[in-house]
């Protein structure tokens, strides 16, 4: 699936390692959460850049003692209603995780916004998206209401900025 | 009340534009119904029966007269010429397009109106007290920080899907008029020991197949940390709750299986890395909703008005109109009236497009310009002078609105039923006509004084028929239509879940039964007692008996 | 043999219609095709998930119907009745005039789901 960062289509350099797979390639590997466990010293010792993917049942909460030797999570949308994954990467922002964290599974474009509020910035799209709809997705609305991940200021601190311009004219 | 400032007219046009955007797409083929679902529930666009149905938001069901023009229009224009109003303080039309529904949000957004997550798994509607800013039992303005809630709320991206559907409601009164201990978050303001402003906070209540009431999940949350403490259970259940099982994804079931416990400290532990941060609510946002909550230009009068005593005196069916839908005002000379949706020319709850103008019209002039939904499906008028009580009532009735039954037997909570819904096993509507029928003299209404029925056509329990002194289920038994009877549920401050009292009754029995139970209750009750009260004195032996006498011929 | 008619919701304004012969879709249900065998029943259907994939109608399914003594279409589902004739509750609304739907409220015969009592 095309790989969507920063608002354009780029090339992945993940490779995503099956369970029962022997690490072949050095770096830019994703193991599943239980892989990960496992094989967590050999991993980090072996290889180059090592991600981890979790399933929308699994909490961050889970590898946050790893958070520095990971530089991609990859958080699962088994469906595009399963919206566990949105507190999962506000979470791991929270935690000071500062890798990439990648949308896969089913997302649609309507969520494109929640995602990036929420800390992701990356995602799985589908055949057929363009980034174009990236953009108009994160477009749609010129400020939130509420704090989150993203550096947006929510309209009640535009509301104190306005009022602070206006004491002092 | 709330007026929306350049931030809040942006927003709702932005989301108007992107719903625009979205029909569009579903119409082209390019979103399939599967996907465009979700994103209709968002606006409250559901696909029922026999067409769509879009449920306009009301916030805290405080509404202007010249929203109500806008609702009334709406009616005619989009729909069939009548409105609903629901058990969270919104209003339902039942047949509009789809094809026509993003003119119609644009049309709401220009009465800074709109049908954000009136449906779908997000945060719902928050609802506070109709009496809120009218009543002298209240300790602020609830609806002060159900504003709050509502643009925290509002498309927060990481509770856009949740496992289900999340309703909040706000009280700032020992009287729970809101239902408050039966939702997801019920929130109660208090004031501590310093006089500061803080929140009783219950979580886990609902009705639904598993009804059950809130727990307390903190004391006294400060009210700069209302939106961190609110952020930090939100977390706790879109991560932790259950999503495998459609019946069992509300938080009430995930503080059932965790335990009160251990959600209190998942929640404290959430709660303690989040406190201090960008949530922290600014004094001056507090301040500035508070300025549009500030009451309304109250003349000063004394308390009681001569001539509206008068009035009453020479008027019987007057007073007896107070005596059942007006409730004292805590500024002097001043009242709240209570308006019964509940007359027999319409299904409970249902209003037409004229009533809406002539309410408009009559808020303008009577009640500073401001209406309120309930959440039993009627509406109030919160400030009317007591010296315009009666012309009131007299241009109440010639719009048909002047029906005295506020709280009495006739005063049900009707889910739409097979009717309308998808959802219902059985109509609902019909069987409270046929009850309203029977009970359709006023005197005897008001004999029996309170008592608070309430009718569900299935498990969903849109109608709250747990929280019904008397609660009807309706149910299909070997093809037929029955119904199940409760008896002493109650939602408000006296919180409690009806219990079943025995078999179900035949379409053609369930009126008879009704008033079998009812009859009962005036003779075994004492003075002063409402039929809840006589029910919890005695328990339900003597109603069982009553219903079910062959069983105890079958005992004996 | 049970008889069926085809049913959906049209997608631009909601409203219930019935497949007709020309495998158009109608407000009636006088005017639905009535399929008699199950070769005809999965054609129809098959037709009607394609009108789903035209944007044209919404959850297409079968329902079991009979016919009165004048020949007339009436579904056996209570609720399928519902959708065919419109709510009991409100004349204003109702698909068509059929005797016994509306709700009159002195009326207590039983109503029964799945036949026509």
């Amino acid at each position: 699936m095309p790989l969507l960062k920063g608002g354009k289509i780029v090339e992945d350099a993940w490779t995503l390692l099956a369970d029962d797979l022997e690490l072949s390639k050095a770096g830019f590997v994703v193991v599943s959460l239980d892989r990960f466990i496992r094989d967590r010293d050999s991993l980090v010792a072996c290889s180059g850049p090592i991600g981890v993917r979790l399933t929308s049942a699994q909490s961050p909460q889970l590898i946050a003692d790893a958070l520095d030797v990971l530089l991609l999570i990859e958080l699962e949308f088994p469906a595009f209603t399963d919206g566990r994954s949105y507190s999962y990467a506000q979470l791991l922002r929270r935690l000071g995780f500062a890798g990439e964290i990648r949308a896969v599974g089913n997302v649609l474009r309507d969520q494109y916004l929640n995602l990036k509020r929420c800390g992701f910035d990356a995602l799985e799209i589908k055949e057929g998206e363009t980034a174009e709809d990236w953009g108009i997705a994160t477009d749609a609305f010129s400020a939130p209401y509420q704090v989150a991940y993203d550096t947006e200021k929510p309209i009640m601190f535009l509301r104190e900025q306005r009022l602070a311009a206006q004491a002092k004219i | 009340m709330y007026r929306y400032d350049e931030f809040d007219r942006k927003f709702v046009n932005d989301r108007v534009a992107e719903f625009r955007g979205q029909v569009v797409r579903r119409m082209s083929g390019e979103l399939s119904e599967e996907e465009f679902r979700p994103l209709r529930l968002m606006n409250g666009l559901y696909l029922q029966l026999h067409a769509y149905m879009l449920r306009v938001a009301i916030p805290y069901g405080t509404f202007s007269a010249a929203q109500m023009r806008k609702l009334a229009h709406i009616a005619r224009t989009y729909d069939r010429g009548y409105g609903h109003f629901t058990t969270r303080q919104n209003i339902q039309f039942n047949w509009p397009k789809l094809e026509d529904v993003p003119n119609l949000l644009a049309e709401l957004a220009d009465v800074e109106m709109h049908a954000i997550q009136t449906s779908g798994n997000c945060i719902r509607n928050v609802t506070a007290d109709p009496y809120a800013g009218a009543v002298a039992d209240e300790i602020d303005d609830s609806r002060i920080w159900a504003e709050i809630v509502r643009q925290w709320s509002t498309l927060h991206p990481e509770f856009t899907f949740l496992g289900r559907k999340f309703k909040i409601a706000v009280s700032a009164s020992d009287y729970d008029r809101a239902v408050v201990r039966f939702h997801d978050i019920g929130l109660f303001i208090k004031k501590n020991d310093a006089g500061e402003t803080g929140f009783e906070v219950w979580i886990g209540g609902g009705l639904g197949r598993t009804p059950m009431i809130g727990k307390i999940s903190n004391e006294f949350v400060p009210a700069e940390d209302l939106l961190s403490y609110l952020e930090a259970v939100l977390r706790v259940y879109n991560m932790n709750g259950r999503r495998d099982n459609k019946y069992k994804a509300r938080i009430k079931i995930l503080v059932h299986e965790t335990g009160l416990d251990e959600m209190r400290a998942q929640i404290d532990a959430e709660w303690a890395a989040i406190k201090d941060s960008a949530l922290k609510v600014p004094e001056y946002e507090i301040e500035r909703i508070r300025a549009y909550f500030a009451p309304p230009p109250f003349e000063t009068l004394g308390a009681v008005d001569r001539g509206f005593e008068t009035k009453k005196f020479e008027n019987s069916e007057f007073a007896r109109w107070v005596s059942g839908n007006v409730v004292a005002h805590k500024q002097a000379g001043y009242a709240i009236v209570n308006i019964s949706l509940k007359t027999d020319d319409l299904p409970p709850g249902d209003i037409t497009a004229d009533q809406m103008v002539d309410l408009a019209d009559l808020a303008e002039i009577y009640s500073f310009d401001e209406i309120r939904a309930t959440h039993e499906q009627n509406l109030v008028f919160a400030h009317v002078k007591q010296s315009e009580l009666f012309e009131l009532w007299r241009e109440l009735g010639e719009t048909g609105l002047a029906m005295p039954n506020i709280g009495k037997v006739t005063d049900m909570i009707v889910c739409p039923g097979l009717d309308y819904c998808g959802l219902a096993n059985t109509r609902s509507i019909p069987v409270a006509q046929r009850i309203s029928k029977r009970y359709a003299d006023l005197d005897q209404q008001f004999d029996l004084g309170e008592l608070k029925l309430k009718i569900s056509g299935c498990i969903n329990a849109c109608g709250h028929h747990h929280v019904g002194h008397i609660g009807l289920l309706g149910v299909d038994r070997r093809g037929e239509e029955f119904y199940q009877i409760t008896l002493g549920g109650s939602g408000a401050e006296d919180a409690a879940i009806g219990s079943i009292i025995g078999p179900a009754f035949s379409s053609a029995d369930i009126v008879d039964a009704v008033e079998e139970l009812i009859s009962l209750y005036v003779e075994i009750r004492n003075q002063g007692e409402r039929f809840l009260d006589t029910y919890r004195r005695v328990g339900a032996a003597p109603f069982k008996s009553r219903l079910y006498p062959e069983k105890l011929d079958a005992a004996a | 043999m049970t008889h069926h008619v085809i049913t959906a919701n049209r997608l631009n304004d909601g409203l219930v219609v019935f497949m007709g012969k020309d495998g158009c879709w109608g407000n009636s249900i006088l005017d639905a095709q009535v399929l008699e065998t199950d070769e005809d029943l999965k054609v129809r259907l098959a037709l009607a998930n394609a009108a789903e994939q035209a944007q044209i109608v919404v959850g297409p399914y079968e329902i079991e119907v009979t016919e009165n003594d004048k020949g007339e279409v009436r579904p056996l589902r209570y609720r399928e009745r519902i959708r065919a004739y419109g709510p009991t509750t409100h004349a204003d609304f109702a698909i068509q005039d059929v005797p016994g739907h509306l709700t009159h409220l002195d009326d207590v015969s039983p109503v029964y789901f799945n036949g026509v009592g």
